[in-house]
């Protein structure tokens, strides 16, 4: 295996511990930002190596253009996955984190705040969304069929409100199911970004 | 690393970028709703949560032009 394929091994490995790191494992926002940041500095360290030892190679490089042009691609590749992982580190550690544990932590404790969290969880998968369908990573029809079950939730948001205070308990039933369905959206974005 | 793979992961590496950005911003904002209204020992206010659903209303437009 030459420098070329170790830095591009190097790269896939490191990406995939990021993406796992993100969106799999079930640990606290602090642990997974130190977990980021310590691959991050791996990664640099990594990057740094082989783009030495890319420098100390100059007789290939000039005996094929072919290497050389992957050569200067995984250069490129190197300084897009170190910046693209530091990055990542000061967005999660700095960021109050994922949208289960953001919802686990927000127990709501009325019908009011139930509502707030859930017009909140609309907003929050319809951005989504815009943003899958803006990277490729969606398509339209899928978007719109999301789109879609997100605007009867909301509608059905409005239906609850309307609900007299006696009908508290089919409220919160009500609630309790949207909230699932969202947090069903919330997973299957996670699995379109994978 | 080809140019088109180094793309698709740019891209990738964005998008997860927007979707934390985008998680974090949703769920503070309606946190300090909720602990607001919690602090000052009341129920979220209508006024509260028409915001909260006119906002809803609007992602849901924004993400069907977008």
């Amino acid at each position: 295996m030459n420098t070329v394929q170790q830095q591009r091994w190097a790269n896939i490995v490191g990406v995939i511990v990021l993406l796992a790191a993100l969106l799999g494992f079930e640990i606290t926002d602090e642990q997974k930002g130190a977990l980021i940041t310590v691959f991050s500095l791996i990664g640099l360290v990594i990057n740094q190596y082989f783009g030495e030892r890319l420098k100390n190679e100059p007789a290939v490089v000039e005996e094929s253009p072919l290497v050389n042009r992957q050569q200067g691609s995984a250069k490129i590749a190197a300084l897009v996955f170190a910046m693209l992982a530091s990055i990542l580190a000061v967005g999660i550690t700095t960021s109050v984190g994922c949208a289960n544990t953001a919802i686990v932590q927000v127990q709501p404790r009325n019908m009011s705040e139930g509502l707030a969290l859930a017009y909140s969880a609309i907003s929050h998968i319809a951005g989504d969304v815009a943003i899958l369908k803006q990277g490729g990573l969606i398509t339209n029809e899928d978007a719109n069929e999301i789109l879609d079950e997100l605007q009867s939730m909301y509608d059905d948001l409005g239906r609850i409100r309307a609900l007299p205070v006696s009908e508290g308990e089919l409220q919160l039933a009500s609630l309790e199911a949207i909230l699932r369905q969202l947090q069903i959206e919330i997973l299957r974005r996670k699995g379109a970004l994978e | 690393m080809n140019a088109k793979t180094t793309l698709e992961a740019i891209n990738v590496g964005i998008a997860a970028i927007q979707l934390l950005s985008n998680l974090g911003l949703d769920f503070n904002r309606v946190k300090g709703v909720i602990d607001k209204a919690r602090a000052e020992g009341r129920p979220v206010s209508q006024e509260e949560l028409d915001t909260l659903a006119n906002e809803a209303q609007a992602s849901i437009n924004n993400a069907r032009n977008a």
